[in-house]
């Protein structure tokens, strides 16, 4: 079964394979044995990759990976199946919000819960970079909801506004899109962050705790060492960080 | 986090007579620079914090941590009178503001002074006179400084739009009470102005609640270099050299560095020459900033000065030796300078890259995260300012500079090579951060042959954006986070060792 990664906008497939108890990973088409050694710094690791050694720092929350390798830093998403189909059932649920589509803080509101609106209207203005963003609506609605106040901080992908159909009887169901927007289409869409998905984690990372030490004796060194990794990262999710002494 | 070397060595002259604890009225990277200051000095500390400051370094640098209140962070850290009431609760002697928040606003240090409390900063007078753009031009210009040609909206309201666009194109529209480039535009001709002029005013009151406004000439090209005064209430004023802070987005700054790059002595020694004229005229006490729009041909204009300590003070400190907020301790207690203007000698060069969580190849737009791992750089040279820490939560309440990585060497190149080897040292992980990306820029073969201005960034935009990673560094990145990643270390162990052909496992 192949594991899916998104890497600098691009998805790629990585697929395990163990031969003769060797760990071998097969990326982008390409057949490597690979390696985690840890090494003493907190999110200190060394990837032994077909031989060669790479020291990097990796850390995760969740299922997002941070991997500073030679001086860059690089995000990693983790998509597999079920944390997909999670986030497409909250799309789908609030396919009527209209989410941040990016981090910033609210300047103004200019309509209530409860007003009809025309498409193009002003709902709100939104500040983020020290510029300004109108967040309109794309059609005729009625608004749910205000999921945020003036002066209020948002994260990108929070929902902003709710929008409904204009009339009771319930018509085609449109969904509604900031604009416009400085940065619209420029990454694919904003994924809340959705409860259903914090549990997940949760869960997950409680289940890790209470679970047995993995990769038998007679695996080879290579899962065990991937194992090791494995486990830290997932006590990562639990807390959302890496264990670390306090500094200062 | 040590000083540079020099620094503490020399210059202390013992406790500051008369000064008791300080309340540091800010927050991050620069409480925990003056609380450093402080705790050398003998100085009790304190500083107020909000809710948001949570898991903040700098909450363990002082000795003492006041919680304020306010309907949103930033207001809190804005509300001077229950900083006040903190201060005075607390027993605190003196206020520091810092940068930012409360540091240019004349009405809180007039209120600190009425309470018994010191101001570690200059008198609300100069901060009046200096603070405001329109009425420090008119001052300066007195003064047999060069301003660049500008117009105030507020002679002749309804003749504005008609007199700036007198000036020639392309003007700079500006907020008379503005700063950190906030409702700035460049206009470059007369079609765009009206607009310019209604978004520059409505920013300017929403900003700085002051919709007085300016135009002025807009120099092609422009360097920024500002100079670095102290003054001291006994009548000394010396400068402390020039910074070059061309390198900006967005009107801010990104890189800074003295001495500024492939500047004449002559024209070096004006500009400075300038800068103590105007401070003295000014009766300015403390330390302050006064800058300047340098033009490709020489000529300088006064462009404001800045009545507060500086986001890139280190800089000056690395090549002079002299801490600075020591001095605006000293100053403020009523101690003359120590040295004279023979007495300041530079050396080597610093530069300073502030370190911004935000994702430069997205038009550096804000990043949001927690901190997991932290690392700073580290070696001879090497001066990290910041308030990071792991489990911090880094959003979008406050500014996002997180820390400022310093370094100081013989030379320029020297200088650059050590920045960029530090800025690949240091490892955030949790939050985007912009290092990589300054890295690049001071990297470019222009910034490292001094050729700076304040569009080089985006002149540059195509050549300074992130490099793709090619197929085997996407090998070694997917490899590290598979074998990273919880759900794909279960897989494995699903996998029996007799179903080993991949074929068998794909989907």
């Amino acid at each position: 079964m192949g594991y899916d990664f998104t890497l600098e906008d691009r998805d790629a497939r990585v697929l395990p394979s163990r031969k003769d108890g060797r760990l071998e990973l097969e990326i982008e088409g390409a057949r490597v044995s690979a390696t985690l050694v840890p090494g003493t710094r907190s999110g200190e690791w060394t990837l032994l990759l077909d031989g060669t050694r790479e020291p990097l720092f990796l850390a995760s929350a969740g299922d997002v990976h941070f991997v500073h390798w030679r001086g860059q830093t690089h995000r990693v998403e983790a998509r597999n199946a079920l944390l997909q189909a999670r986030a497409r059932a909250s799309r789908a649920a609030g396919a009527e919000s209209i989410l941040a589509p990016m981090p910033g803080v609210v300047v103004s509101v200019t309509v209530a819960a409860g007003d009809l609106v025309e498409a193009g209207a002003l709902l709100l203005t939104i500040e983020s970079m020290k510029l300004q963003t109108a967040i309109t609506a794309s059609y005729a609605a009625r608004i749910e909801a205000l999921c945020v106040a003036t002066g209020e901080a948002f994260d990108q992908g929070r929902p902003l506004v709710r929008l409904g159909p204009v009339t009771d009887a319930g018509g085609t169901e449109r969904t509604a899109a900031a604009e416009p927007s400085p940065h619209a289409g420029r990454r694919r869409g904003v994924e809340p962050r959705s409860e259903a998905k914090s549990k997940a984690e949760a869960s997950k990372a409680g289940a890790s705790r209470t679970r047995a030490p993995k990769a038998g004796t007679s695996k080879a060194k290579a899962s065990k060492a991937g194992s090791k990794a494995g486990s830290e990262s997932k006590a990562k999710a639990g807390r959302g960080r890496t264990p670390g002494k306090k500094r200062r | 986090m040590a000083m540079g070397r020099r620094q503490g060595a020399g210059r202390t002259m013992g406790r500051v007579a008369g000064l008791g604890k300080v309340l540091i009225a800010n927050r991050g990277e620069i409480a925990v620079r003056i609380a450093r200051t402080l705790g050398r000095l003998g100085l009790p500390s304190a500083l107020v914090a909000h809710e948001a400051d949570r898991g903040s370094p700098a909450l363990g640098a002082v000795d003492e941590v006041c919680p304020i209140e306010g309907p949103t962070p930033v207001a809190a850290h804005l509300d001077g009178e229950q900083i006040l009431a903190v201060a005075k609760r607390i027993g605190a002697a003196a206020i520091h503001p810092g940068y930012g928040f409360l540091s240019e606003n004349a009405d809180f240090a007039e209120a600190t002074a009425a309470a018994g409390l010191c101001w570690i900063g200059p008198t609300p007078r100069s901060m009046r006179l200096m603070g405001d753009k329109i009425e420090s031009r008119r001052f300066v210009a007195g003064l047999d400084v060069p301003l660049t040609p500008s117009v105030s909206e507020a002679d002749d309201p309804r003749r504005f739009a008609e007199r700036a666009a007198k000036l020639g194109f392309p003007l700079l529209i500006k907020a008379s009470a503005g700063g950190g480039g906030k409702g700035m535009q460049i206009v470059r001709g007369a079609a765009a102005l009206p607009d310019a002029i209604r978004i520059a005013r409505s920013e300017a009151s929403r900003y700085f609640k002051d919709d007085r406004i300016y135009a002025e000439r807009f120099v092609e090209s422009p360097r920024h270099v500002e100079v670095q005064i102290l003054a001291d209430t006994h009548g000394r004023v010396v400068h402390l050299g020039e910074r070059d802070c061309s390198i900006q987005r967005r009107f801010q700054k990104l890189v800074e560095e003295t001495p500024a790059p492939g500047l004449p002595r002559p024209l070096r020694d004006a500009i400075c020459d300038a800068a103590v004229r105007i401070a003295r005229a000014a009766d300015y006490h403390g330390a302050g900033t006064v800058e300047f729009v340098l033009a490709p041909d020489g000529a300088f204009y006064f462009l404001e000065m800045n009545t507060r300590l500086q986001v890139e003070h280190p800089v000056t400190e690395c090549v002079t030796g002299i801490d600075l907020v020591e001095q605006q301790l000293r100053i403020a207690a009523g101690e003359p300078l120590a040295f004279d203007q023979p007495g300041i000698e530079a050396s080597g060069v610093a530069i300073e890259c502030r370190i911004c969580a935000e994702d430069a190849d997205h038009d550096f737009r804000p990043a949001v995260g927690e901190i997991l791992v932290f690392h700073p750089p580290k070696g001879p040279g090497v001066r990290f300012d910041g308030a990071i820490a792991p489990g911090q939560r880094i959003t979008t309440a406050f500014d996002p500079m997180l820390a400022k990585l310093v370094v100081h060497a013989p030379d320029r190149a020297s200088a650059i090579d050590r920045a960029v080897r530090a800025l690949g040292e240091l490892v955030v992980l949790g939050c985007t951060t912009n290092a990589a990306f300054l890295a690049r820029v001071i990297d470019h073969p222009d910034f490292r042959a001094g050729r700076v201005e304040t569009g080089f960034l985006a002149a540059r935009a195509a050549v300074l954006a992130a490099r793709p990673l090619d197929a085997a560094g996407r090998r070694v990145v997917l490899a590290a986070t598979a074998l990273a990643d919880r759900d794909f270390q279960d897989r494995l162990e699903a996998i029996p060792e007799l179903h080993a052909s991949m074929g068998a496992w794909r989907n």
